[in-house]
């Protein structure tokens, strides 16, 4: 009854003695395993370099392809830029830079710059509202953190006037949100170079690439390793990192890369507006 | 701190053996078996050289299993070919176990055959199981009772000639 509750079935001890034959039957059996050709190994480099190499190239291209569709949509907006119709509500031509000394940010600052931009990918062209807050990290704001390694890793030991907020609207009906990051990176040489060579001594996994503005890292949901992606459907967080020669960065961080995928991360960490 | 090259060299030469026998078993066919361990230290090693890796061993065994369930899943056919394993003599009662072993294992669905190398060639928990195969511990000890009940015949085929179940390995 009660006296043997860690007493096993009949069934459970036969299934473990199996288990037990399985095991010994697979060791033995692979001990008659051909030799693997110790080559692969020295494969494996090479591959790994190769294929980092083709993604770099890969990347430049996307994020020079997204710095023109950043450049096109700003001259627009700036062209476009003025009162909306109905006279209620000013619109702020993308050209627009933030004046804190923080690089705070907020929609009255930010929106048009950023609804400006959406619609340069196909995958948001329904997007239907828009909102930007600051001030409040919302527990999922909180975890993309962790989970790049922003505040605990490489670059934070140095960085200060750090401004967190996220960006949020509708496609198809469902809440998009992307967390965004300014701060400020005390490097310790400032100038050309300096932030690409932070950000490739920061430890932080990822693509860096050379832009105009900067190093831009983009990390993949690839790039954390195989616990970062999930295993569902969606195809995991991602993360856009533009470090300026002078020290400003500007981090975009998204939940799902199928819904925003890197490119557009990529061209929105590009924006100007974020950097004055 | 960051691993360097020297250092992944000298990590993945000596878990070769452990990584190909888990390739062969989960794939069959011994040079399938060297691309998916090529595949998967390609993998490893795109990460190692920019971060430090908690626990190398578990995450390229990780890694190996993933890329196996990932490009079965790819492929319109799901054949095992074990039926081109390299011709070695069959007198060798080790041998012939193996192949039988492989045969056995083809029955297998490729989740099932991931869960039982794990599981019983790797020796690792049902819980680290369930969490490189996204699914739950208990979905997991059901597919390993299934398949453990499916593999029973081979077993009965090849006892253990030491007869002692004991004493497990990993690597």
């Amino acid at each position: 009854m009660g006296d043997h509750p860690q007493r096993r079935e009949p069934d459970e001890d036969d299934e473990a003695q199996t288990a037990e034959l399985l095991s010994v039957l697979l060791h033995r059996s692979a001990s008659t395993m051909p030799e693997v050709p110790a080559g692969v190994v020295e494969a494996s480099i090479d591959a790994a370099i190769g294929r980092e190499g083709r993604r770099r190239r890969y990347q430049f291209a996307v994020v020079a392809l997204a710095a023109a569709c950043v450049g096109s949509m700003l001259t627009l907006a700036t062209v476009v830029g003025g009162w909306i119709g109905d006279g209620r509500q000013e619109v702020i031509a993308a050209t627009a830079t933030p004046t804190t000394s923080n690089y705070a940010f907020g929609a009255d600052q930010h929106g048009q710059t950023l609804a400006s931009l959406l619609p340069a990918s196909a995958r948001l062209k329904e997007s239907t509202t828009l909102e930007i807050s600051s001030g409040i990290t919302p527990p999922w704001v909180t975890d993309l953190i962790a989970r790049f390694d922003v505040l605990d890793e490489g670059l934070e030991s140095s960085t200060s006037n750090t401004s967190i907020g996220t960006v949020s609207y509708r496609l198809a009906g469902e809440r998009v949100d992307v967390a965004v990051l300014v701060q400020h990176l005390n490097l310790p040489a400032a100038g050309l170079g300096s932030a690409e060579e932070a950000l490739r001594t920061s430890g932080l996994a990822g693509v860096v690439s050379s832009t105009h503005s900067g190093a831009l890292l983009v990390q993949r949901p690839g790039d954390m390793g195989p616990q970062s992606g999930d295993s569902g459907t969606r195809a995991g967080s991602a993360a856009a990192t533009l470090v300026a020669d002078d020290g400003r960065v500007v981090r975009l961080l998204t939940r799902d890369s199928d819904v925003i995928p890197t490119d557009v991360l990529a061209a929105l960490a590009l924006d100007g507006a974020w950097l004055s | 701190m960051r691993q360097d090259q020297e250092g992944f060299r000298s990590f993945a030469a000596a878990r070769l053996p452990a990584l190909h026998r888990s390739a062969l078993f989960l794939i069959g066919d011994p040079y399938l078996a060297e691309d998916l361990v090529q595949e998967a230290l390609t993998r490893v090693y795109l990460v190692w050289e920019k971060r430090s890796i908690d626990n190398p061993v578990a995450y390229t065994h990780t890694t190996l299993t993933r890329v196996f369930l990932s490009s079965r899943r790819r492929r319109s056919s799901t054949e095992y070919p074990v039926d081109t394993v390299p011709e070695q003599a069959y007198d060798d009662s080790d041998i012939a176990a193996r192949l039988d072993l492989q045969r056995a294992l083809a029955g297998l669905s490729e989740l099932d055959r991931a869960i039982v190398v794990m599981r019983y060639l790797e020796d690792r928990s049902v819980e680290d199981v369930a969490a490189v195969v996204g699914r739950t511990p208990g979905n997991v000890r059901v597919r390993a009772s299934r398949a453990l009940s499916k593999l029973r015949g081979v077993l009965e085929r090849h006892p253990d000639p030491t007869n002692t179940a004991k004493g497990r390995r990993y690597g």
